[in-house]
Order: C-alpha cells, then sequence, then structure tokens
C-alpha cells in the first residue's frame, strides 16, 4: 500500500533531488539510504516492532523537509517554554535547521568539538561518513534510512578521553508554522572518549495547528568508562507524527542514564537500540509517557545484552486519558555467553478511563543460564479508596485525580532526574494535567459507580 | 447544627440504614456505639459523601443546609470532617502537600484565598507540635510506611489543621494500644469548641474514657434504640449489647 503511494507521487524524488546541493558530502550514503527508502517504503503494522503505530498520516502526503526557514520571532517564542538550565550551552534548531542567532555556544572544554552536522560536513569531517552509516542495513529500524536520505542538519558531539564536559549540553528543536506540511530529518551524533562525562538535555517544541513529521536519528558511542545522561522532553505540536530512533554502543563499564517526558504529538514513537560490548557497563532507561484523546505514545527498547557482567534497569510509565494510546515494547537479548547479567524492565500504566488503550509487551530472549532477569507491566485505574480520602478532605474530582496522576508520575521523575530537571518536569506534567485531561471522575460519580 | 431525619441508606441492594435520627446541636460530643454490622460505618461514609452508598430516604442538614445533594469535597467545604477507620496510604503524595492542596481547596470552596506557603508551614508545624508527631513525618507520603498508631494521629494532625465544624471519627479507637488512643483522644479534646459538633462512632466505651461524650446512642440495626447521658456507654460496658437485648456479632 504505502508503497505505491511512492511510486505514484514523485515528492520524495523531487524533494531527495532539490536537497543534494543542500547538505554536503556523503552523496553515495545519502543516495543509497534513498533507494532504500524507495525499495521499502514506511513500515507498515504488520512489521512486528510497528504493530502498534500505524504511519497511515505519513503514507498518505509528501512530508519533505523545509530547505530554509525564515521564522525567527516564532521561532523565539517558543524558546520561552524551553528548560531554564543553568549554565547550560545552547544549541537550537529550527525547522530541521541550526539557528546559530538563537544558540549560545559558550566555552567548552578543551577536546570537546560540538558543530552542526551541516557545518562538519562542509569541513569535509571524513569520519562522519562512518559514523553516519552505522545500521544503514539495519531491517526492523524503519525510518532510518528516508532520513539518512533527507537530512538537513543535527549536530555532532564528540569528547575526547578523559574529558568532563561541565556544563550541560541543551539542544532545542523548534517545529514553526513554517514545516507544518513538511518533516525535519535532524541526524545527530555524539560520541564519548574513555573515561569522558557528558550531561545532555534534549527538548522538543513544535506548533499546534497543523500535521508535521520530525523524524530523528540519534546515535550515541560511549567509551570505556564513559558516562552520559540524557534526557528528552518530547512536546510536539499537538497533531505532530514525532519518531526517534536512537543506537547507543556501550564499551566497557560505559553507563548511559537515560530520561523520556513524552507529552507531545499526536503520534508519538521511540525507539532505543542499545548494546553492551563490553563488560560491567551499564544502562537505565526511564520514560513517562502522558496521553490524552486522539493521542498514541510507542515506546520501543532493545537491549541487547552481547557480553555478560553488565546491568540494564527500565522504568517506564504512563497515564493515559480518554481515548489515548501507548505502546511499551521491551526487548532484552541476553547472548549466550553474557553470564552474570542483571536485566531489570517495568512498565506500569494508569488509565483514567475505561476506552484508553495500552499495550504493554515484555520480550526476553535469554541464552545464558546464570542471569537475573525480570520484567513486570502493570495496567491499573485510579484507586477508588485513594480518590475518596483525597476528597473527603476537600479535593475536587479534578485535584485528586491531578495529585493521584502526579504522585504516580513522580515515582519515575525522582528516580529518572537529577534535582536541577526535577522541579521543571513536574511542572510540565501539572500542567499537561490541567490543560489535556477531562473530567472523567464526575462522569463516574452520576453513572458507573454506583452500586 | 447537624439535623438527620428518617435516613435510610443502601449499600448495593442491601439496606443498612433504615430510618436513622439524630441530632447533634453545636457545643456536644455525641457517641455512637453499637455491634457490628449495625450501620455504624455506613452512617460514616453517608454523611461524608462516598460513592456506593445510596441515600433513598431521608435528609440530612448541616445548619440548614442539605448535605446528601453535595459532593464529598463539596461537605468538607462545608466543615464536615470524616477520621477515618483506616486511613488510605497515598504513595507519592507528602503530607506536608496533600495538606497544603486540602486546605487551599477548602478556602477555595469557601471563596477565600490560598493560604500562603509560609503561613501553612506554621500552621501545620504547630498543629502537628500539639500533637507531638515529629516533623519529619510531615515530609514522608500519607500514611505511607505508617504503624496504625501513626495513621490515626495523622489523622488527628488533619482534622486539626482543617478544623472542621462537624467531625466524624469512625471508629479511630480500632486497634490502638492505650498511647495511641490518648493522643486520639487529645485530637479530639483539642477540637471541642462551642461553635463545633463531634460524633465519635466506636465499638467499645474505652475511647470514652478520655472523651466524655454529651449523649451516647445505641445504633442497632440501621436505627437509634436507645439514647442517654454517658452512663449509657457505663451500662453497655458492664452489661454488653445483649443488656439491651441487641445481639452483638463480635461478642
Amino acid at each position: 500500500m504505502a508503497k505505491q503511494i511512492y511510486y505514484q507521487n514523485d515528492g520524495y524524488q523531487q524533494a531527495f533531488a532539490s536537497l543534494a546541493d543542500g547538505l554536503p558530502g556523503v552523496p553515495e550514503l545519502r543516495a543509497r539510504a534513498f533507494a532504500d527508502f524507495m525499495a521499502t517504503g514506511f513500515p507498515t503494522q504488520k512489521v512486528e516492532e510497528w504493530k502498534y503505530s500505524g504511519l497511515s498520516a505519513l503514507a498518505n502526503a509528501v512530508f519533505v523537509p523545509v530547505k530554509t526557514t525564515d521564522r525567527h520571532a516564532e521561532a523565539e517564542s517558543f524558546l520561552a517554554q524551553s528548560v531554564p538550565l543553568e549554565g547550560a550551552v545552547q544549541l537550537v534548531f529550527v525547522d530541521g535547521h541550526f539557528n546559530t542567532a538563537l544558540s549560545q555556544a559558550g566555552d567548552l572544554e578543551d577536546g570537546v568539538t560540538l558543530t552542526s552536522l551541516a557545518s562538519a560536513l562542509a569541513a569535509g569531517d571524513n569520519r562522519l561518513e562512518g559514523r553516519l552509516k552505522t545500521n544503514e542495513q539495519a531491517q526492523g529500524r524503519g525510518l532510518r534510512s528516508v532520513n539518512a536520505a533527507l537530512m538537513t542538519d543535527g549536530f555532532v558531539l564528540e569528547v575526547a578521553a578523559d574529558t568532563t564536559v561541565s556544563r550541560p549540553i541543551q539542544v532545542t528543536y523548534i517545529s514553526t508554522s513554517a514545516v507544518v506540511g513538511h518533516s525535519t530529518q535532524l541526524r545527530n551524533v555524539i560520541s564519548l572518549g574513555k573515561n569522558s562525562q557528558l550531561r545532555l538535555l534534549e527538548q522538543h517544541i513544535g506548533v499546534d495547528t497543523g500535521t508535521y513529521w520530525s523524524n530523528f536519528v540519534t546515535d550515541c558511542t560511549l567509551g570505556e568508562d564513559a558516562v552520559l545522561e540524557r534526557t528528552v522532553l518530547q512536546e510536539e505540536g499537538a497533531k505532530a507524527v514525532y519518531v526517534a530512533e536512537g543506537d547507543v554502543q556501550l564499551a566497557a563499564r560505559a553507563s548511559l542514564k537515560a530520561f523520556w517526558l513524552t507529552l507531545g504529538g499526536q503520534l508519538s514513537r521511540q525507539s532505543q537500540f542499545l548494546t553492551f560490548n563490553g563488560m560491567e557497563a551499564e544502562v537505565a532507561l526511564y520514560g513517562a509517557y502522558l496521553g490524552a484523546e486522539g493521542q498514541s505514545h510507542d515506546m520501543l527498547t532493545v537491549m541487547d545484552h552481547k557480553v555478560g557482567h553488565c546491568n540494564s534497569d527500565q522504568i517506564f510509565r504512563g497515564v493515559l486519558d480518554k481515548g489515548a494510546k501507548a505502546a511499551f515494547q521491551g526487548r532484552v537479548i541476553v547472548a549466550p555467553d553474557a553470564q552474570l547479567t542483571n536485566a531489570n524492565q517495568a512498565n506500569n500504566n494508569m488509565l483514567l478511563d475505561r476506552s484508553a488503550e495500552v499495550n504493554s509487551k515484555p520480550e526476553l530472549k535469554i541464552y545464558a543460564d546464570d542471569v537475573k532477569c525480570s520484567h513486570g507491566s502493570t495496567v491499573g485505574e485510579l484507586d477508588k479508596d485513594m480518590l475518596f480520602y483525597l476528597r473527603s478532605r476537600g479535593l475536587d474530582a479534578d485535584a485528586a485525580e491531578q495529585l493521584l496522576v502526579e504522585a504516580f508520575i513522580a515515582e519515575v521523575l525522582e528516580e529518572g532526574l537529577d534535582a536541577e530537571l526535577l522541579d521543571f518536569m513536574q511542572l510540565r506534567v501539572r500542567s499537561w494535567m490541567a490543560s489535556h485531561t477531562a473530567s472523567p471522575l464526575t462522569a463516574e460519580a452520576d453513572g458507573k459507580e454506583r452500586t | 447544627m447537624l439535623e438527620i431525619k428518617n435516613l435510610h441508606v443502601n449499600v448495593g441492594d442491601k439496606e443498612i440504614l433504615k430510618g436513622l435520627d439524630l441530632s447533634l446541636r453545636a457545643g456536644e460530643v455525641h457517641a455512637i456505639m453499637g455491634p457490628n454490622g449495625a450501620g455504624k460505618s455506613t452512617l460514616s461514609y453517608a454523611l461524608s459523601g462516598r460513592e456506593g452508598y445510596e441515600v433513598t430516604e431521608g435528609t440530612a442538614t448541616l445548619n440548614g443546609k442539605d448535605l446528601l445533594d453535595l459532593e464529598a469535597d463539596e461537605r468538607a467545604g462545608e466543615g464536615v470532617f470524616l477520621g477515618f477507620q483506616y486511613p488510605v496510604e497515598i504513595p507519592g503524595v507528602s503530607n506536608m502537600n496533600f495538606l497544603k492542596t486540602a486546605v487551599n481547596s477548602i478556602r477555595k470552596y469557601r471563596g477565600e484565598d490560598e493560604m500562603t506557603a509560609v503561613d501553612l508551614l506554621k500552621l501545620v508545624r504547630s498543629k502537628a507540635a500539639e500533637l507531638k508527631m515529629d516533623p519529619e513525618m510531615l515530609k514522608r507520603p500519607v500514611n505511607v510506611g505508617f504503624s496504625g498508631g501513626e495513621k490515626k494521629r495523622n489523622e488527628m494532625v488533619q482534622m486539626a489543621v482543617l478544623d472542621p465544624c462537624l467531625a466524624i471519627l469512625d471508629e479511630t479507637d480500632s486497634g490502638l494500644d492505650i498511647d495511641a488512643l490518648k493522643i486520639v483522644a487529645d485530637g479530639i479534646n483539642r477540637l471541642r469548641a462551642p461553635d463545633k459538633a463531634i460524633l465519635v462512632i466506636t465499638h467499645y466505651q474505652r475511647l470514652l474514657d478520655y472523651v466524655v461524650p454529651d449523649h451516647v446512642h445505641v445504633l442497632a440495626d440501621g436505627r437509634i434504640v436507645k439514647s442517654g447521658g454517658k452512663e449509657l456507654a457505663l451500662q453497655l460496658e458492664a452489661e454488653g449489647y445483649a443488656g439491651l437485648g441487641i445481639a452483638d456479632d463480635a461478642a
């Protein structure tokens, strides 16, 4: 189905041709990627990993990147929503292009290279091609090839061995009204040398007035003993389709702690592929997703324990209001020789209405025998006893619900975020609650709970 | 202050309260005693507006205002407080945040401005100190990991902070050792005032050694079957419900 649409419509062909002179370098890589995209198209829901995210909104129109953008003032107004992060180096992308005027470069330690992908390619960084080839042929990775074919920019961040980046790097991606009916195709490359450390905060903000498509690929390579803390706040526009994919390669004793707070978009899909290549490496993934009517959030994690003595922990929590959908798919693979692996996974969901839907799918493929692996999935509703207790103390239905939802989400926020980000993220959750959720409890009081 | 007339309440298809009459004047403490299954908890839930307790007949007014028409939170706004037999644990919500939200919700209902964070903290700390609660417990999630006595003390702190005009204590004394019982009694006695009414619901006379009631009522099979002064509680203690010709399935 989807394939036919490409052949009937040459929009993507034209876009690819017109972008050929936009982003310099790597023409062969992009041509291969484009051919791959034309051959395979968008993944359909028959592909297991995409079962819960139908991309029909993308298949029925052509979403090509904008070549330039002139919405400076609009972008600036969006920046008011960005996380106030003390001392951060600020990178701002507007409609898929690095924006020098809105960014604040600031000093970074020797050994830290931070540039836009466009300028890195223009400068002829010949090591980049190898990095961009990562998983070029990987199956089931969906939209990586179209990203490689149409990418307009992104950032390249390299940290040399034994370097601690003292200031956090904050990246804000803004989609203005210029991108409605179009897409942003950004590609980020992060490489941490041996024994280096980095904190990274990314935020996606976008316009609510129409459908656009954000397609991100962010690959990370962590050297031995490297430490990366990454936080992603997804607040795309109400009608946006957001697809992000990441590949993380960990060397021995490397550590990744990542948090995703997913609030925006009509359809969002986050895929993370993590591979343990050296022993005693650690990954802790946390996530919270809140969905209102018409929203669908989908999270896929693939934790590949190729070697033993590594730990992976995952905690994802979701709150879904009337008519919202979510999916969590967590695959853990433990290779035959990966003894003494610890892999834990928890996915807890709260449904605020019976019409909400969640699919929680842990998938453990364990080929080693001396491992500790656990997974737990729960789907529940607001606790009636707690609600009555709160209401008997004067909280109205909305306030009681809001307090309980915040408490449910607070547990994962507190685990996954440091104090500096915690307060802000709690505020974002609170403001999301205030603007998105209906009041299902009032309806319940009138009806079905009278037993 | 509280007028209950011919109150009939169903839980599911079963009628639990079968025409209950009760009148509390301001400044009074009333005790309701009765055997298990008499409808004591049903009365407290029906008065505080819990879902699933369906009033089929009768009225209940507080200072002339129809309580039964109001949601649970609106009743709290009108000054009703229910002390729970089994206080609920709420993970992720600190005691302090809970009290702050409760106080300001009630103020909002009454059309009053929010209390400032500083004033609130002072109020909560002073009430906690009066009831000898460790201030550290204000930071902990509501009732999570609290002992039975700590939970009941927490109920008393909430009551003191919210300062209701009608307090209903639903077997707040059950399962407590003597020290915890004294804390509960202290909480109730501190609330006693000429403009407040207190309804103590209990299975045993024990609490009434510390909280001396103005009136004692015996609830059995959904109705008040006997009313009297504090000596009625003593009579019940001495003779049991059987002395009044009432079966007590807990005896």
